[in-house]
């Protein structure tokens, strides 16, 4: 194979397979469920060589403005490789899950062409492509929210809506840099001064609430907790929770070191949304009581983690949003296959019901606890150097002040996740020591050390993330192991988090309740009440307003013109009617001397000229 | 290469043949004047095929035919064959066609039938007419041929409240005519001439604004575009195939090729007026989204559309930029064949549920699943997903306007195309996904079916095979380009001369 259909590879035969192939399985759901996991296998056996050779790129014309233009790193290689992990595992966890789907069909074709789509956007060098690939990827979540079956046309138009206005936002922002000079050529574009001109400020703003809608940046995170509630739980841990997360992230690098040199004011701005998506997530998480739900959350509030870790624009608060968005990945994909399996168990999701079941699931309970190590940074997970590498890059410009917003926002997270683990681990002893077929275990637990084991997977990649990041000492993530304060700051995070926790929850009192006393308190009782209501719901409040400009400029606009336009017609058929008819007579002379009259106004107005 | 037998053809064979339809009818095998008719309009789609080559290649040839010289006035016949109009004329004829196949399952069960096929396929043929016309008043003629049909075709059903609503879109787009008429006075007057094209034409030449005013009249009439869309709303009472003819094939679209090649290919606007179009653009397509948002009639929601992506396009010629142009060309072809495929998909579930309100249906995916794909992707398409080819043209007609210098109305562009994803996405729930909401229906005819999934088809290809649309609409650029060098270089040689007179002694 040449390097075109090398590259191709991993973009069209998913997309081809679940295109093409699928539909003639389209009624034996486990058929499907395989073909789908040898695509993806096959697939992955195509492109070792391409996985290999970090050097293959192509670059086609098209239109005569274009580059259709794909290229592969090492750093894309290990994205690549990431992605194909998780996929695989998800496409074993589906074997059995399948037949729990509405509209398997459905679920197996999206789940293919996402897989394509986000291949499509690691690959491509043109920031056009990245964006048909993204929509795609979208329309892909759209209809995997559906396949959930009936009622979930609200979470999935909710997620089109957010994803597709925030596309729109971005596609303006681009069309702003390339009017500001910039190219869609990643390879050929020079970073741009955010402080240029407004022009590249408002780009660069336009660019970065794109690319943080995708990974599930305030304000436009609400949809995923609700989808996290109805989707296959396959499909969540795969898309929103995972993959979305990593690509959003992964533009968000490319905004802030391939297209735009960040200036006070640009870190700022991503500083203020880093801040307020931690705390928009942790909050709710610590009061609500459906587990998927809360998993949401903290799958959101590392993304604040992530942007501030961007922001820094230096090189260890680069590596360290980049380390946390693979990690997270992992820890958050064993996490949400654990829930899944647990809900099988229990008979549903919510906390109550999860902590009330009968068995214990000991593998699944495994592999969450090693995913949970990774969750709350433990050493020596990669959450463990993702977080220490952004604390490092706060630190090195002395953002004191985004630093401990950031830091008690783990802490917060941590105790979130412990209550978590107490809810599963609650009743230990009297619970029935089962666990579910292989294809429900071994995702969980392969994820689960896959977390654990993150630090070491990390550290045997360094190079690769060092290079895109701008470390240039070879042993630059070793650096880490250094008591220094950060490391006084990271201990803070386990001590703090896990004080709080405990000191807060009632003994005698289910697990699952802690915290809950926080409904009653009288400031933030109240900003949950209002939370439940979706007053804060910036999809809500948008629909809420687009409808009443709609509804005003619909009736006391365009109706009004329709009524003039009416009254005018109607007017114009009584005045017109008699003359008409009187002229109208079918004699024929009459309208051959209209005939005459026509042309004698011709001539003169030929003849006046 | 002469090509004017080859457009004599495009325009005859529709509106020639056209005539041949009753005469089937009078001869009592009405079932047959479908089939001529689709015969006529494929036929005139397969004439335009053996253009595209010229027009890829950069020819542009015009034909003049004089028909009256005397008193200092020459008046011709003249036809124009460059790549603006070898698009315009392919797009149309190839979804009139599919239309006409489609007409075959939808009207079958009509009065009227050969009625019906004789005002569509004349409708081509006006169509073919105006597309190649030179002369502005051939334009004007061709102009009231589409207006005639479009009050025949409206008023289809005869109900008295139908044939109001017939009577609404003929005198306001007749009255936008009588004003675009009295501009081609005031040009006239002022020039000489209504040539397009040729030696003394009006090519290159600025108009007035009272004529600008008066012909945009009858633009903005035609094309549907605020405040002189209502009637095309009303027009919805038609079969979903007329209504699909006349928004996504014809009718609108005679607007918008009217402005291009008489602004944009022939007469020149004054600067200072580009604004206020961009700004009749903008607030159409913004208020027509709203409007859109708001109706829950399927095909008064769609007719909606058409009114904001007609401003939408009007918006990429006004930018005035290449991007613009070249995208607002592009969306002509892309809203065709995805709007055609809407109403079209709109006809078969209002044939399955003998309803137009979406609120009363729900859920006919599991039993019109070809349907339900065919108009996700058409309804995408419209709202600028990509790849589809709805994504490329707007993505192009916005670029345009910064290119053009008009970030603020491009900002505007941006939050209508969120308003038109938002209003798409509802009517796609509300019509299929869900429960149902009615008694049980089911897929519309093979042939039905089959075209609207052709349309679907067609939109993806398009979008991912952009590639030959682009090569005609930029060749298309580069004659206007060319153009409006012309025109500048005629303005500065008529400064020149009349320095030089106003210096002499």
């Amino acid at each position: 194979m040449n390097e075109t259909m090398l590259l191709a590879l991993p973009i069209a035969l998913p997309i081809l397979a679940g295109v093409i192939v699928l539909p003639f399985l389209r009624k034996n759901a486990t058929a499907l469920a395989w073909t789908a996991l040898l695509t993806v296998g096959v697939t992955l056996i195509g492109s070792f060589s391409l996985l290999a050779d970090p050097t293959m790129s192509v670059t086609i014309p098209w239109l005569g403005l274009f580059n259709l233009s794909f290229s592969m790193t090492s750093w894309k290689a290990l994205l690549l490789g990431f992605m194909f992990f998780f996929q695989i595992l998800n496409g074993v966890y589906l074997l059995r899950f399948i037949t729990r789907i509405p509209r398997p069909y459905l679920f197996t074709v999206f789940s293919l062409v996402a897989f394509g789509s986000a291949c499509g956007v690691i690959l491509t060098q043109n920031v056009l492509i990245l964006l048909i690939g993204w929509e795609m990827f979208l329309v892909s979540l759209y209809a995997l929210i559906l396949s959930a079956g009936d009622g979930t046309e609200p979470v999935a138009m909710k997620a089109l809506i957010i994803g597709g206005a925030s596309d729109f936002l971005m596609i303006l922002g681009l069309m702003l840099f390339i009017q500001a000079g910039g190219s869609l050529n990643l390879n050929v574009t020079a970073p741009m001064e955010v402080g240029k001109s407004f022009m590249t400020f408002a780009s660069f703003v336009l660019m970065f609430l794109g690319a943080g809608a995708k990974a599930g940046m305030w304000p436009f995170q609400t949809w995923i907790p609700e989808a996290a509630e109805v989707m296959p739980t396959p499909g969540f841990a795969a898309l929103p929770a995972s993959l979305e997360k990593l690509l959003g992230i992964y533009f968000l690098f490319v905004i802030c070191r391939d297209l735009f040199v960040l200036n006070a004011t640009a870190k700022l701005v991503m500083y203020v949304f880093a801040v307020v998506t931690i705390y928009a997530a942790v909050i709710p998480a610590l009061v609500e009581r459906n587990f998927k739900k809360v998993l949401a959350f903290t799958a959101i509030s590392p993304v604040g983690f992530m942007i501030a870790g961007m922001a820094t624009s230096t090189a260890a608060g680069m590596a360290g949003a980049l380390m946390y968005m693979l990690t997270h990945a992992t820890y958050k994909s064993a996490m949400f296959y654990a829930v899944g399996n647990l809900e099988q168990s229990a008979g549903g999701a919510s906390l109550e019901a999860i902590e009330g079941r009968k068995e214990i699931l000991p593998y699944t309970v495994l592999g969450f606890l090693m995913a949970f190590a990774a969750a709350v940074s433990l050493p020596p997970t990669g959450g463990f150097l993702a977080k220490e590498f952004i604390f490092e890059g706060l630190l090195e410009h002395h953002n004191f002040f985004v630093f401990f917003f950031v830091w008690l926002g783990a802490i917060l997270n941590t105790a979130v996740v412990l209550k978590l683990v107490a809810v599963i681990l609650s009743g230990w002893k009297n619970k029935v020591k089962v666990d579910l077929g292989w294809t429900f275990v071994a995702p969980v637990v392969i994820l689960g050390l896959a977390a654990l084991a993150g630090g070491f997977i990390l550290d045997m990649n360094a190079g690769v993330i060092g290079e895109v990041v701008g470390f240039h000492e070879p042993e630059w993530i070793r650096e880490v192991w250094h008591i220094s304060p950060v490391t006084i700051a990271s201990v803070g995070i386990y001590v703090l988090g896990a004080t709080l926790f405990f000191a807060l929850r009632s003994p005698g009192k289910p697990e699952w309740s802690t915290f809950h006393f926080l409904r009653e308190s009288p400031v933030l009782g109240r900003a949950y009440e209002l939370a439940e209501t979706k007053t804060f719901d910036a999809y809500e409040v948008g629909m809420k307003v687009i409808h009443w400009i709609a509804n005003l400029i619909f009736w006391r606009f365009e109706r009004l013109i329709d009524r003039v336009a009416d009254w005018f017609i109607s007017a114009g058929r009584r005045i017109a009617r008699p003359s008409l008819s009187a002229i109208h007579t079918g004699v024929y002379s009459n309208y051959l001397a209209w005939v005459v009259a026509g042309f004698v106004l011709v001539s003169a107005l030929v003849l006046l000229r | 290469m002469d090509y004017q037998a080859q457009v004599m053809k495009i325009i005859a064979v529709p509106l020639l043949g056209s005539l041949l339809i009753p005469v089937l009818g009078w001869m009592g095998r009405k079932k047959l004047t479908g089939y001529l008719a689709v015969v006529l309009i494929a036929t005139t789609n397969i004439l335009t095929w053996k253009l595209i080559g010229p027009g890829l290649s950069g020819q542009n040839s015009h034909y003049i035919y004089p028909l009256f010289q005397g008193l200092g006035v020459t008046f011709n016949f003249g036809l124009n064959v460059d790549a603006l109009a070898i698009f315009m004329a392919f797009t149309a004829s190839l979804i009139a066609t599919l239309i006409a196949i489609y007409s075959l399952g939808y009207i079958e069960h009509e009065e009227h039938e050969p009625e019906y096929y004789f005002i569509v396929t004349l409708f081509v043929g006006g169509m073919m007419g105006l597309v190649f016309s030179t002369n502005l008043i051939f334009l004007y003629l061709f102009w009231e041929i589409s207006a005639l049909a479009t009050w025949r075709l409206i008023g289809y059903y005869r109900e008295p409240e139908y044939v109001w609503k017939a009577d609404k879109a003929f005198l306001v787009t007749f009255a936008g005519a009588v004003f675009m008429l009295l501009g081609f006075g005031l040009v006239f007057a002022q020039y000489g001439s209504f040539d397009l094209v040729g030696p003394g034409s009006l090519a290159g030449k600025p108009i007035s604004a009272i004529a600008l005013i008066l012909i945009m009249a009858g633009i903005f009439s035609k094309s549907a575009t605020v405040p002189l869309h209502t009637w095309i709303p009303d027009a919805g009472v038609a079969p979903s195939t007329i209504t699909s003819l006349l928004h996504a094939a014809i009718l609108v679209k005679i607007g918008l090729y009217g402005f291009a090649r008489m602004f944009l290919n022939g007469m020149v606007i004054p600067d200072r007026y580009w604004v206020w179009i961009l700004g009749f653009a903008m607030a159409s397509a913004f208020i027509s989204a709203c409007a859109a948002l708001m109706e829950t009639n399927i095909k008064r929601m769609l007719a909606y559309s058409t009114v904001s992506q007609i401003g939408y396009t009007f918006l990429g010629f006004a930018a005035v930029a290449s991007w613009g142009y070249i995208g607002a060309i592009l969306y002509i072809m892309a809203h065709g064949l995805a709007k055609g495929g809407l109403f079209l998909c709109a006809g078969v579930v209002e044939h399955g549920t003998h309803t137009k309100d979406m609120t009363k249906m729900g859920g006919l995916i599991k039993k019109m699943p070809i349907t339900a794909i065919a108009y996700a992707v058409c309804a995408l398409s419209i709202a600028g997903i990509p790849p589809l080819a709805g994504f490329f043209s707007k993505y192009f007609v916005i670029t345009g306007l910064l290119q053009g210098g008009h970030p603020v109305i491009a900002t505007l562009a941006i939050l209508t195309a969120i308003l038109t994803l938002l209003y798409m996405l509802k009517s796609f729930q509300l019509v299929f996904l869900g429960q149902p909401r009615g008694e049980s229906h089911h897929e519309g005819s093979p042939i039905m079916v089959g075209v609207v999934a052709v349309l679907a088809v067609l939109t993806i290809v398009v979008g991912l095979g952009l590639q030959l649309p682009w090569n005609l609409a930029s060749k298309a650029d580069q004659q206007r380009q060319a153009l409006a060098v012309q025109a500048v270089q005629q303005r500065e040689a008529l400064a020149a001369q009349a320095l030089q007179i106003s210096s002499q002694p």
